[in-house]
C-alpha cells in the first residue's frame, strides 16, 4: 500500500538529483542570499529602538526556520506546470490515486533540499546565535496540518488554472504573491499595523506556515492555532476534492 | 646448316646488297623528299596547334575580360547600393544591416503587440479579471515591507513613503523587464539549455534580434503600471523636496538598473553553454532571487551585508541604491557607481557569453534525442 508511494517519492528524489549536486547549488546559494537581509531587517528594527510585539530572538528564529522549511511552509507542486506538458494526463493513466501521486512526488522532491540545505543550516544555527529548537511539541501536528492545508490549496489553485484555460504562469504568480503575504511566513502577523493580526490569524492562508512558525517560536498558543488549522483543513480539503472532481473533465493539455 | 651462309644465319643478319651509284642517288633523293614532307607536315601541325592555342588564349582572355567587366559592373552597382557614398545619401553595408535589424526588431515587436492585443480582445471580461488579479498580486508582494515601514514610521533611516518609493522603483524595473523580456528573452539560459539556440542558426535574423524580441504590452504590464501608480503616490506624499532634474535622473537610473539585471542574467546564463541541463533555469533563479531581495531597504544594515549586495549579488542596485541617489542621500562621486558597475558587468557578461558561445559551437548540445524529444 505505502510501498508504491515510497517508490514514487524515491523516483522524485532521483529526478531532482539526477543532474548532480551542481543543479541544486544555485538554489541553495540564493536561499542563503535571501535569508541574510531578512534577518538583518529585524536587527535593524531592534537597534532603532522600536517596540515590537515579538522579541528579536523570536523574529530571527521565525525567519530562520521559515527559510529552512520553506518548501513545507508554502507548498508548491508542479501541478500547474504538468498541465501544459501533458504530465497531468499521465497521472490518470497510472493505477494510483491522483492526490497520492502528487503528494508523494512533491514530498520526494523536498528531500534533497532538506538534506543539503536545511540540515546543515539547522546544525549551524547555534553558531549564528539563533535558537532553532521549538517551544512546544505541538509543532509536530501543526506542521502536518500546515503541509496538508498547503496541498489542499494546491489542488484548489490547480482547479483555478483549469478554469483560467491553462494560464498556469499567472496562477502561479498570483498564488505566490498572495499566499506569501497572507500566510504570514515572511512578516509575522503579530507585528502588522492596524491590528491586522486579529483577523489575519483566522483567514485560511493564516493556518499554513505562519501558524506553525508562531507556535514554533512561542508567539502563539497551541489551543488557538491547532483548532483553526483543523477547521480549515476540513473545509479546504472538501472544497478541493469537490471542485477537482468537477474540473478535471475540463482539463486540456498539450505539448511534451 | 654448314658453309658460308650458315654463319650469316647464325649471326642473324643478312648482308645487304651493295647499291649501285644511280640507285644511291635515287635513294637519297627519296629520303630528302620524305624528310621535307615530314618537316612540312610537322610545321603545319605545329602552326595549327599554335593557332589553336592562340585562339584558345584569345577566348580565355576575352572570357576573363568579360567576367572582369561583369564583376566590375556588379561591384560598381553594389557600391552604388551599399557603398560608402551613395549618390542619394546612402549608407554603408554595415549601417544598412544594423538599420534593417532594428527595423525588423520593431516590426516583430509590433506583431507581438498585435497578438497580445488579440488575446486581450478575445474575451475582455476574462482578461480584465486576469490583469486585476495580476495588479493585486504585485501590490501584495511588496505590502509586507511597506506595512512594516508604516508601523515603525520607516526602516533604517528611510521614512514610510521613501520606502514606498523604493518598492515602486523596483516594481517599475522588473515590470518593464518582464513586459519586454517575458518571452524568455530575459532568461537566455532557458534558450541555451533547452537547445533552442540551435534553432536560431537557421533563422534569417541576427541573434540579437531573435534573443531580445518578445513583448506583452497589454497583458504583461500590470507590474509596471502598479509600480508607476505607487511611485506617483510616494512622490505625492514624500516630505523630501525633489530637485527639478529628478525625472531625467529617474529615467537614467531606471535604465541603469535594467542594464544591470539583464547583464547579470546573461553572465550567469553563460554557464548554460557548459552545463545545459543543470543550468537551464539559472537565469530565472538569479533574477527571481534578485527580485525578492530588492525589496529590503539596506539602510541601517552593516557594511558587510550592504557591500556584497551592491557588488557580488547586485540586488541593492535594483531599487535601494538608485532610490538613495534620487532622494539625494548619497555623495556626488558615489552617484556614478551604478553606471560604472553597469558598464563593467556588461563587458564581463559579454566576454563570458562569447566565450561560452565559442565552446558551444565546438561541442554542441545533446538535449535532443533522435526522435526529436528533449532529454
Amino acid at each position: 500500500m505505502v510501498r508504491k508511494y515510497m517508490i514514487t517519492a524515491r523516483m522524485a528524489v532521483q529526478g531532482k538529483t539526477g543532474g548532480g549536486i551542481l543543479y541544486m547549488l544555485p538554489d541553495i546559494v540564493m536561499k542563503v542570499v535571501y535569508l541574510v537581509p531578512v534577518m538583518f531587517i529585524w536587527r535593524t528594527l531592534a537597534e532603532s529602538g522600536y517596540e515590537v510585539e515579538m522579541s528579536v530572538a523570536q523574529l530571527l528564529s521565525y525567519t530562520y526556520v521559515n527559510a529552512l522549511l520553506t518548501d513545507m511552509m508554502i507548498v508548491n507542486t508542479y501541478l500547474s506546470a504538468w498541465n501544459y506538458d501533458t504530465r497531468s494526463m499521465e497521472m490518470f493513466t497510472r493505477p494510483m490515486p491522483v492526490f497520492g501521486q502528487v503528494i508523494s512526488r512533491t514530498v520526494g522532491e523536498w528531500v534533497p533540499m532538506l538534506c543539503l540545505f536545511s540540515l546543515p543550516m539547522f546544525l549551524a544555527a547555534p553558531l549564528l546565535g539563533i535558537r532553532v529548537l521549538p517551544e512546544t511539541l505541538w509543532v509536530i501536528p501543526s506542521l502536518a496540518l500546515s503541509v496538508s492545508l498547503g496541498f489542499a490549496f494546491e489542488f484548489l489553485f490547480y482547479c483555478v488554472t483549469i478554469r483560467l484555460r491553462n494560464i498556469s504562469w499567472l496562477t502561479y504568480v498570483i498564488r505566490s504573491a498572495v499566499v506569501s503575504f497572507f500566510s504570514g511566513t515572511v512578516i509575522p502577523f503579530k507585528i502588522l499595523p492596524f491590528g491586522m493580526d486579529r483577523w489575519m490569524n483566522y483567514q485560511p492562508f493564516g493556518s499554513m506556515g505562519g501558524a506553525f512558525l508562531s507556535l514554533y517560536v512561542g508567539s502563539a498558543e497551541a489551543m488557538e492555532v491547532i483548532p483553526a488549522q483543523l477547521f480549515w483543513n476540513v473545509v479546504i480539503w472538501i472544497a478541493a476534492a469537490v471542485w477537482f472532481r468537477r474540473s478535471r473533465e475540463r482539463m486540456v493539455s498539450f505539448g511534451g | 646448316m654448314v658453309g658460308n651462309n650458315e654463319g650469316r644465319v647464325f649471326c642473324g643478319r643478312k648482308k645487304s646488297r651493295k647499291r649501285k651509284p644511280y640507285e644511291r642517288k635515287e635513294f637519297h633523293e627519296r629520303k630528302r623528299a620524305r624528310e621535307r614532307q615530314e618537316f612540312r607536315e610537322r610545321k603545319e601541325s605545329h602552326e595549327r596547334q599554335e593557332l589553336r592555342e592562340r585562339e584558345e588564349a584569345d577566348e580565355r582572355k576575352e572570357f576573363c575580360e568579360r567576367k572582369e567587366f561583369h564583376e566590375r559592373q556588379e561591384f560598381r552597382e553594389r557600391k552604388i547600393f551599399y557603398g560608402k557614398k551613395k549618390a542619394q545619401g546612402g549608407k554603408t553595408l554595415r549601417e544598412r544591416k544594423v538599420i534593417n535589424g532594428v527595423k525588423r526588431y520593431f516590426e516583430l515587436l509590433g506583431i507581438y503587440a498585435k497578438m497580445d492585443l488579440a488575446s486581450l480582445m478575445r474575451d475582455r471580461a476574462f482578461m480584465a479579471i486576469v490583469i486585476t488579479a495580476d495588479i493585486v498580486s504585485n501590490i501584495s508582494s511588496i505590502s509586507g515591507i511597506f506595512l512594516l515601514a508604516w508601523k515603525f514610521g520607516g526602516i533604517g533611516g528611510m521614512d514610510r513613503f521613501e520606502v514606498l518609493f523604493m518598492l515602486a522603483y523596483g516594481n517599475i524595473v522588473m515590470g518593464f523587464l518582464n513586459m519586454m523580456g517575458g518571452c524568455n528573452a530575459l532568461f537566455p539560459s532557458r534558450i541555451i539549455g533547452r537547445g533552442q539556440w540551435e534553432h536560431m542558426f537557421i533563422m534569417p535574423l541576427p541573434y540579437a534580434v531573435q534573443l531580445t524580441v518578445g513583448i506583452f504590452p497589454f497583458t504583461g504590464s500590470s507590474s509596471l503600471l502598479s509600480g508607476i501608480g505607487m511611485l506617483w503616490a510616494a512622490v505625492h506624499h514624500m516630505e523630501t523636496v525633489l530637485p527639478w532634474w529628478w525625472p531625467g535622473m529617474l529615467l537614467f537610473q531606471l535604465f541603469i538598473s535594467m542594464v544591470i539585471v539583464v547583464a547579470a542574467s546573461y553572465l550567469f546564463s553563460s554557464l548554460a553553454f557548459y552545463a545545459p541541463v543543470q543550468c537551464e533555469e539559472i537565469s530565472s533563479t538569479v533574477i527571481y532571487s534578485m527580485d525578492h531581495t530588492r525589496n529590503f531597504p539596506l539602510s541601517g544594515m552593516p557594511l558587510y551585508i550592504r557591500y556584497p549586495l551592491l557588488t557580488i549579488f547586485p540586488a541593492g542596485l535594483m531599487a535601494w541604491f538608485p532610490t538613495m541617489i534620487l532622494l539625494g542621500k548619497t555623495t556626488t562621486w558615489v552617484n556614478f557607481y551604478p553606471a560604472v558597475f553597469a558598464l563593467l558587468i556588461s563587458f564581463v557578461s559579454a566576454y563570458f557569453f562569447r566565450k561560452g558561445f565559442g565552446y558551444y559551437v565546438k561541442k554542441g548540445i545533446n538535449r535532443y534525442v533522435s526522435g526529436g524529444h528533449r532529454s
